[in-house]
């Protein structure tokens, strides 16, 4: 379970507030959608409850675990065993192929299994290909493949689908959905995309740095279901 | 205007070592010009007097001839780095009908690097040249003014100026040469795709840290190039203090081996952490430790690292064995000149200590980068 609680966050020596008093919970195995518009802070939430950016205030617990309690070292090792991300500009290393990519995550977690988690997202004919020969959804499922390979507890996605088309997009939520469902990830996702939060166990609204709303769908949809 | 002035502050390398060239040719070759003319030069010290000439000559030519190969490559370097930083841009203006070679014009500016460097470094030269005089001119022969000689005006300022100008523009021209599809997309169609043979033996490191020097090679032969100067001169100039009692030789030739490596280590670790700033910042939020990210973009120069410190030890006792066996073989009471073993490693821990803590505040910088803002960047 994550618990964040009374977040607060700002940047430039205190002068843009980005985040005031945040509190949420997560349970285990659940797909939960951060929805809000650009500048709410949805991003900053989501970097500071993977522990990629330290909190002016407040804690973040992992199982009892206030991860901002650990020291630089001790953070990265938490990361290193327990999140996974991927992003909307995928952060590809250019001139790796998709296999030595997606080894980035799999030598972490010492998964010699990485080429199944390749052809897992469609891409094993793509092995030796290198990112930029690749299509933008291609792309997306190797930074899956990648984040997906290390094994992680949670896996955090940042605007996964914002760069692609709809049916690209509406592909690439599909892998995601289904490979969270499969392997009973927890799954946290920011997006604006309304339609995508039909997908979640729990949508949080945010504005302004703050949440604004709160609610579970008693029936998720998939991703063929949702309008775009 | 194409280039910014920004864009022309990184070349304060080219600068600099231009302005170490043309200063240690200004005042040996002025020295040499103003004493080949004495009229009178006794018996007794002729051997030295010979030995100092051919010094002169032979410091000014090799120094001199050697930075300004460097600063060619610098500034062919820097060229190619800020054509494929700026390929898109460079791609509108051929979109938009302006040929290869009208573009390439433009990089005559960095010709101004040299100019600044020339001037400074014979200007300095001229500051320096009554120190140098006393040091150098031999107890026993009249005192020699110095003579201002406009030929070295031109040889070491004007022409390098002209030729380093006319150069940029060439190469700029021969690397604009590409497909205007090609320069839109980023340049990425340079991005060689070679097999991957090591693929299932290599880990994840290894893999980077091999790829960090195969698509940086102009930086790989930087490092070599820093650590030979820092290796080279630092021992040659140490040696000549304790060994051949020259300390006002020594102390030059210390300041230009530690500024020439300082500025050669600094281009190539700061471009290589630029180049791979969402690399680092990518490996970190995965949760590699800074020591695994260090090893995998830094690891792989280990080996030109030792390549150029064995290169410039080699160098350094060759040359000063050659300069007192030979050039100086004919001077009554001059001191034996052996390897300093201590000395070797004294310099060699230095220049460890010295890299880890470049390596240790880029790593502070990059700690406090997000990958947004590395992506950004």
């Amino acid at each position: 379970m994550i618990k964040v609680t009374n977040i607060n966050k700002s940047f430039n020596h205190g002068a843009v507030k980005v985040l005031h008093d945040l509190s949420l919970t997560i349970d285990d195995g659940q797909f939960v959608v951060i929805l809000g518009a650009s500048g709410s802070g949805k991003s900053t939430a989501l970097n500071i409850m993977a522990g990629l950016e330290r909190p002016d205030r407040g804690t973040v617990l992992y199982d009892e675990q206030d991860i901002y309690q650990l020291n630089d070292r001790a953070l990265t090792k938490f990361r290193r065993q327990n999140v996974g991300f991927v992003w909307q500009r995928y952060y590809l290393l250019p001139h790796l192929t998709v296999a030595q990519n997606v080894k980035l995550g799999a030598d972490l977690a010492g998964n010699r299994d990485y080429p199944a988690i390749i052809a897992a997202v469609g891409l094993t004919d793509k092995l030796n290909s290198k990112p930029y020969t690749l299509s933008g959804g291609e792309q997306q499922r190797v930074c899956l493949a990648r984040a997906l390979a290390k094994k992680p507890k949670v896996l955090f996605l940042d605007e996964p689908t914002g760069a692609l088309d709809e049916e690209t997009g509406r592909n690439a939520l599909a892998y995601v959905l289904e490979l969270q469902r499969a392997l009973g990830l927890t799954m946290i996702m920011v997006t604006h995309n309304q339609n995508i939060a039909e997908t979640a166990n729990t949508v949080i609204k945010m504005n302004s740095g703050k949440i604004v709303g709160t609610y579970h769908n008693a029936h998720p949809k998939s991703a063929r279901e949702i309008g775009w | 205007m194409i280039i910014r002035l920004k864009d022309l502050v990184k070349l304060l390398g080219i600068s600099i070592v231009t302005f170490c060239a043309v200063f240690v040719c200004t005042f040996f070759l002025n020295f040499y010009w103003d004493v080949i003319n004495l009229p009178h030069v006794p018996a007794d010290l002729l051997p030295l007097y010979n030995a100092q000439l051919a010094m002169a000559q032979f410091t000014a030519g090799i120094s001199g001839g050697f930075m300004a190969v460097i600063a060619v490559i610098m500034l062919l370097f820097y060229i190619r780095l800020y054509i494929n930083q700026h390929t898109r841009e460079l791609g509108i203006l051929q979109a938009m009908g302006y040929s290869n070679w009208q573009i390439a014009r433009q990089f005559w500016v960095f010709g101004g690097s040299v100019l600044l460097g020339t001037t400074l470094g014979y200007g300095c030269g001229h500051l320096i040249m009554p120190y140098i005089y006393d040091n150098l001119l031999i107890n026993g022969l009249p005192k020699v003014a110095i003579t201002f000689h406009p030929t070295l005006l031109v040889v070491l300022v004007i022409l390098p100026t002209m030729l380093y100008a006319g150069l940029a523009c060439l190469f700029a021209g021969l690397t604009l040469r590409q497909p205007v599809s090609d320069l839109f997309r980023g340049g990425v169609a340079n991005l060689k795709v070679k097999p991957d043979r090591h693929t299932k033996a290599r880990s994840f490191l290894r893999e980077m840290q091999s790829k960090c020097v195969s698509t940086k090679k102009s930086l790989t032969f930087f490092v070599v190039f820093g650590v030979f100067c820092f290796a080279a001169m630092v021992q040659m100039a140490f040696s000549m203090w304790r060994q051949l009692d020259t300390s006002s030789m020594g102390l030059i030739i210390l300041l230009i081996g530690l500024v020439l490596a300082g500025v050669c280590l600094l281009l190539a670790l700061t471009a290589l952490v630029n180049a791979n700033t969402t690399n680092l910042t990518l490996m970190r939020a995965f949760g590699y430790y800074w020591s695994e990210c260090t090893w995998a973009i830094f690891g792989g120069f280990l080996p030109w690292l030792l390549l150029g410190f064995a290169t410039g030890t080699v160098y350094q006792y060759g040359l000063l064995t050659l300069m007192v066996n030979l050039i100086f073989r004919n001077v009554a009471n001059m001191p034996r000149y052996t390897f300093d073993v201590p000395l070797l490693f004294i310099t060699f821990a230095t220049l460890l200590v010295i890299l880890a803590i470049i390596v240790a505040s880029y790593a502070i910088r990059l700690k406090r980068t997000t990958l947004k803002q590395a992506a950004a960047e």
